[in-house]
């Protein structure tokens, strides 16, 4: 399914998931192939809809050492986030808003020492976007995005 | 924002790179008042270092969603209004008018 929705946004699907970390192997592999990045960690939203709080938070922090791998290839833009919110006292999809961290040279930061959805709610982007407004962010973050009307 | 202008506004640059790290369900409540969500119990140096570097804000969803349209979500894509799942007898699912 996910392969299926790259390919429908005109992406292009590169090898199989193994392990969080086979994720990070196949970004490095390709980093030089490609201008944008879409890395999907499946595991923490498993962890929510089987309710299990404490391997969810075991999840999130298993992505968050993988990220120094991400910085030091050195993207222009990098955005984390979630696609959807899954609470694991609800076990499942919720209409929840989703926290979002937009990081780049170019970025106003908020300075805010903690990654959370309260902090995100007083954000500097926000307090709520829609979620489809955040690629003409990143591109625009990027430094690729034209003035209008000049 | 309205889609199709801002492609018309858009550079073709391949040498500047974007990642979009979607951890699946990052979104979480606590499990009491006054407790902390998954996110925030997690103890993440990595993200909360680069948050400190960062802008943020939350993304709205108010509904509750499938899995499909939330991956063209954050892909640009509006996933009630721009997306058709479902195609002609016998076509394919492709983008909508």
């Amino acid at each position: 399914m996910y392969r299926g929705v790259a390919r429908l946004v005109g992406m292009q699907a590169l090898g199989h998931s193994e392990s969080v970390a086979h994720e990070f192997d196949v970004l490095e592999q390709h980093w030089d192939d490609y201008d944008f990045f879409f890395v999907h960690l499946k595991r923490i939203d498993s962890a929510g809809e089987d309710g299990d709080f404490d391997r969810k938070v075991a999840r999130i922090e298993q992505a968050d050492v993988h990220l120094p791998r991400v910085l030091d290839l050195k993207p222009d833009v990098l955005i984390v986030t979630g696609d959807h919110s899954t609470p694991s006292k609800m076990k499942y999809h919720s209409w929840h808003p989703v926290p979002v961290m937009l990081w780049s040279e170019n970025c106003r930061p908020d300075g805010v020492k903690k990654f959370g959805e309260r902090a995100c709610s007083t954000g500097g982007l926000g307090p709520r976007i829609p979620g489809a407004d955040l690629m003409p962010l990143a591109v625009a973050h990027a430094g690729r995005l034209e003035k209008f009307g000049a | 924002m309205e889609l199709e202008f801002i492609k018309q506004l858009v550079e073709p640059d391949e040498t500047s790179k974007i990642v979009l790290l979607v951890l699946d369900g990052l979104g979480g409540l606590p499990t009491k008042p006054d407790g902390l969500t998954e996110l925030e119990t997690a103890d993440t140096p990595n993200l909360d270092d680069l948050y400190g570097h960062s802008a943020g804000f939350l993304a709205a969803a108010r509904l509750a969603p499938g899995g499909p349209r939330l991956r063209a979500k954050g892909c640009g894509h509006r996933p009630v209004s721009d997306v058709s799942w479902r195609g002609p007898p016998g076509g394919h699912a492709g983008p909508g008018p």
